[in-house]
C-alpha cells in the first residue's frame, strides 16, 4: 500500500551530515521515495528521531555513512525542491500497538482503513503549520479521500484512481474479446486501457509514425507497451527508413560500398545508447577536432593550417589563405576529428581580426571527398574587434561516421592595404560533441568493430588520442571526470594543464 | 486523373453514393448485403466491397455473390464510415499500400477529404475520441483495408505526438505503472 506524505521543512543537520526532511507525523519506518522537483528520485528509509523530524539515511543499517563520505550529494539534494515523499506505508507501527493481524483478509482491510484514518486526522491537525505548498497538497489530499471514504460509507462504489487501477489491471482482456469498446457502459470503459483493444500490428504501425525521442518516450507508458514495442525488429525498422525517424543517423553513411545502418549489430541497444550519449554532448561537449589536415590554400608557412589547432595555438599565429581579387571566392579547410565515429554538436570558429568571411558551413564524413552530412549555412557576424571572440555554430547532435570535418567559407571582406586583395583568415577552429572512439563496452562498440572491419580499418584507437579540455584553475572538470570515466582512467593520474587565453597583440 | 475530376464534380450531391451511382449507371450492378453483429444491414456494390482485402478474397473464393453476409467483431457504426471512406477512394490509383516502406508511410500526408473524415469520427457521438479511432481501427485490420488503417494509425499518432507521457496515459487511460516498474521502464 503506498501513501504520499507532504514535506512541511527541509533542512539540513550539521552534526549528523544528513538531510533532515520534516514530513507529517508518523512513527514507523517505512520504505520511501523523495521525489525531488528536477526528476530526482530516492529511495531510502525513513527513520524517526521525533514526531515530527525524519532522518534520511542510507538504508544500509547504520546510520551516516553515505553522507559522511559524499557531502556534495547532500547539498546537490539541497539544490533540489522536494515535491513529495512517497512512502510504502507504515503498517509496523499499527500492528505493533493495534495488534492488527495482517495475514487475514480482513486484517488487511482494517490496517488499510486504520493507516487512512491516521493519517487523515494528522493531516487535520498538521495542516496549519505546512508550507504554503504543502498546505494546497494537503487539502487536495484530503479532499479526495474524505470524499472516498464518505461514499464507501454511504454504500456506493469508489470511484478513486486506486480502485479504477486495479480494476483495469485485473480485467481480463478475453473478455472484451471479439466486441467493441463502444458498448461497454461509459464508465467500464473509461477504466480500460484503450490500447489493450488494438491488435499488436497496429499499435506498432501508429508508433512508427512517431519521431525517435518521442517513440521513446511512449516506450515508457507502461511495462506492457514496453514489452511489445521494445523489439529489435522495430528499431531496425526505424533505422533503416531514414533521417526524418532517426534524426542522429544522418544515412546513407556509404564508404566502398558499406553502410553503418546495416553495421548496427542490437538495434535497441544501439540507439538507445546514441541517444543518451548525444545528450551527454549536448550538455558537456568534449573537444572532438585531431588534427589539420588539408586547406584550399595556404598564404605561407607560418600561416598553415596546424595553427588552428589547439596544441599550436599562438597568439601571433593564424591561417591564412592566399590572397584573391574576387570576393565572392571560396575557401575550404578539412580537420580529422577522433575516431572514426564521433558526435559533433557545435563548431565554433574564431576569425582573425574582424569577421572576414561571409558564410560559414560544414560537412561530416569519411574522407575529403565523400562527405554524408552537410550542414546548413550559417552566417557569420562581422564585428570590429581587436581580439573577436569565437563564433558557435550549433546543429542537433549528428553521428559524424569516418571522421573528417570540412569546413567551407564562402566570400570575404577583409582587404589588406598592402596589395588592395581579399584575404580570408582564422585563428582558431573548434568542434565539440563526443568521440565515440574510446567507448570501451556496449552495443554501439560492437557496431563500430563491426563496421570498421568491414571497411578493413585496422581497429579503433582508444587511448592514443590528446584530449584537450578546459580545466577550471587546474581542477577537473565534469569534462575531464566524464572522459576519465569513459577511459577508466584514475582521474588524479590525469595530468592537467590551463590553456591561456592568447596576450593582447597590442 | 479523369476519374477523380469526374469525381469531385459529383462531390456536391453528397460523398457517400458516388462509388454507388458510378456502377449503377452500367446494366448489372453486383450488389453485396452486409449485415453486423449489431444487426444493422447496409448495400454496397462489388467494387466498394473490393477495396477490402477481406472481401475480396471472398468474392474470389465464392465465385459470385453470396446471400446477406454477417459482418462479425464490425459495429454498425464502423460499417458506415468504412463505407463510406471506400466509396470515397474506391477509384484511387495510389492507395497506401502495405508494401511501402517506413519512411513513404511517414511522409505522405493526409489529404482533405480525409482530414474532415476523421473530424467527423471525433465529432459524431460524444464518445471519448480515441474508442471511436480505436474501434475504427480495428474495424478496419479486420476487414484489411490498407489505406483506411494507414489514415486511422497516422490520426492515432498525431493525438500522441506531442504531448507529454501524463496526458498520453489520461488519454489511452493506460494504468499508472507503480514506483517500481516506473523504475525499470526508466532504465
Amino acid at each position: 500500500m503506498k501513501k504520499e506524505y507532504i514535506v512541511t521543512k527541509v533542512g539540513r543537520d550539521r552534526e549528523r551530515d544528513a538531510l533532515r526532511i520534516a514530513v507529517l507525523p508518523l512513527t514507523s519506518c517505512s520504505h520511501f521515495l523523495v521525489i525531488g522537483g528536477n526528476g530526482f528520485v530516492r529511495r531510502g528509509t525513513l527513520c524517526l528521531s521525533s514526531l515530527d523530524a525524519a532522518w534520511w539515511h542510507s538504508g544500509r543499517g547504520s546510520d551516516l555513512p553515505l553522507f559522511l563520505k559524499r557531502r556534495d550529494r547532500v547539498g546537490w539534494a539541497l539544490q533540489q525542491p522536494i515535491i513529495n515523499i512517497k512512502a510504502q506505508a507504515g503498517s509496523g507501527y499499527l500492528r505493533r500497538v493495534a495488534g492488527i493481524s495482517r495475514n487475514t483478509k480482513e486484517g488487511k482491510e482494517r490496517l488499510a482503513a486504520e493507516i487512512e484514518m491516521w493519517v487523515l486526522g494528522s493531516a487535520r491537525a498538521e495542516g496549519k503549520r505546512s508550507t504554503k505548498i504543502g498546505l494546497a497538497r494537503s487539502l487536495t489530499h484530503q479532499g479526495k479521500k474524505v470524499e472516498s471514504r464518505a461514499q464507501a460509507q454511504a454504500g456506493q462504489p469508489r470511484t478513486g484512481v486506486l480502485s479504477q487501477r486495479r480494476l483495469s489491471h485485473s480485467f481480463p482482456s478475453a473478455l472484451l474479446h471479439g466486441q467493441s469498446l463502444r458498448r461497454l457502459p461509459l464508465g467500464l470503459r473509461n477504466m480500460y486501457p484503450v490500447f489493450d483493444d488494438l491488435p499488436v500490428e497496429m499499435c506498432l504501425k501508429c508508433f512508427a509514425f512517431l519521431p525517435l525521442p518521442d517513440f521513446a518516450r511512449v516506450l515508457r507508458l507502461s511495462k506492457k507497451w514496453n514489452k511489445t514495442l521494445d523489439k529489435d525488429f522495430v528499431w531496425r525498422e526505424r533505422i533503416m527508413s531514414g533521417p526524418s525517424v532517426a534524426p542522429i543517423l544522418r544515412p546513407p553513411a556509404v564508404q566502398a560500398g558499406v553502410n553503418f545502418a546495416e553495421c548496427i549489430v542490437e538495434p535497441t541497444a544501439c540507439l538507445k545508447q546514441l541517444m543518451a550519449l548525444s545528450l551527454a554532448a549536448e550538455q558537456n561537449p568534449l573537444s572532438v577536432i585531431g588534427a589539420g589536415v588539408r586547406a584550399s590554400s595556404e598564404n605561407n608557412e607560418g600561416q598553415s593550417i596546424k595553427y588552428l589547432e589547439d596544441r599550436y595555438r599562438h597568439f601571433q599565429r593564424y591561417w591564412s589563405s592566399k590572397g584573391s581579387d574576387d570576393p565572392l571566392s571560396d575557401e575550404y579547410l578539412i580537420f580529422q576529428l577522433h575516431g572514426i565515429a564521433t558526435i559533433v554538436t557545435e563548431i565554433s570558429v574564431t576569425p582573425y581580426e574582424e569577421g572576414s568571411e561571409l558564410g560559414v558551413s560544414f560537412s561530416l564524413g569519411f574522407s575529403p571527398d565523400n562527405m554524408h552530412y552537410q550542414s546548413p549555412d550559417f552566417k557569420m557576424e562581422n564585428i570590429s574587434a581587436l581580439l573577436p571572440e569565437p563564433q558557435m555554430f550549433k546543429i542537433k547532435p549528428t553521428l559524424a561516421i569516418g571522421g573528417f570535418l570540412r569546413l567551407d567559407l564562402k566570400g570575404r571582406t577583409a582587404r589588406q592595404p598592402s596589395n588592395l586583395k581579399f584575404y580570408t583568415a582564422l585563428r582558431l577552429v573548434r568542434a565539440k560533441g563526443f568521440p565515440l572512439g574510446f567507448l570501451e563496452h556496449g552495443a554501439l562498440a560492437t557496431t563500430l568493430v563491426a563496421f570498421s572491419d568491414r571497411l578493413g580499418y585496422s581497429a579503433l584507437r582508444v587511448n592514443q588520442f590528446n584530449y584537450v579540455l578546459p580545466t577550471n584553475g587546474g581542477a577537473p572538470t565534469i569534462a575531464w571526470n566524464a572522459l576519465c570515466s569513459a577511459l577508466k582512467y584514475p582521474l588524479h593520474h590525469a595530468s592537467f594543464f590551463t590553456i591561456e587565453r592568447p596576450m593582447d597583440p597590442s | 486523373m479523369f476519374h477523380r475530376a469526374n469525381l469531385r464534380n459529383n462531390s456536391k450531391n453528397g460523398r457517400s453514393q458516388v462509388g454507388q451511382n458510378r456502377n449503377s449507371k452500367k446494366k448489372p450492378v453486383a450488389k453485396l448485403t452486409l449485415i453486423t453483429e449489431d444487426n444493422e444491414s447496409f448495400t454496397v456494390c462489388k467494387k466498394v466491397a473490393e477495396m477490402s482485402m477481406f472481401f475480396k478474397n471472398m468474392l474470389q473464393d465464392t465465385e459470385g455473390i453470396p446471400a446477406p453476409f454477417i459482418v462479425p467483431n464490425v459495429s454498425g457504426y464502423d460499417l458506415k464510415k468504412i463505407i463510406e471512406y471506400c466509396s470515397y477512394h474506391c477509384l484511387d490509383t495510389d492507395c497506401p499500400n502495405d508494401n511501402d516502406s517506413l519512411r513513404s508511410r511517414r511522409d505522405r500526408k493526409i489529404g482533405h477529404w480525409d482530414e474532415t473524415f476523421v473530424r467527423n469520427i471525433i465529432n459524431k457521438d460524444g464518445d471519448p475520441v480515441i474508442d471511436n479511432l480505436v474501434g475504427l481501427t480495428k474495424a478496419a485490420y479486420f476487414l484489411d483495408i490498407p489505406g483506411l488503417i494507414w489514415l486511422m494509425t497516422k490520426s492515432i499518432a498525431n493525438t500522441i505526438d506531442p504531448k507529454p507521457i501524463a496526458e498520453i496515459r489520461e488519454i489511452f487511460n493506460v494504468p499508472v505503472p507503480s514506483e517500481r516498474e516506473e523504475e525499470i521502464l526508466q532504465r
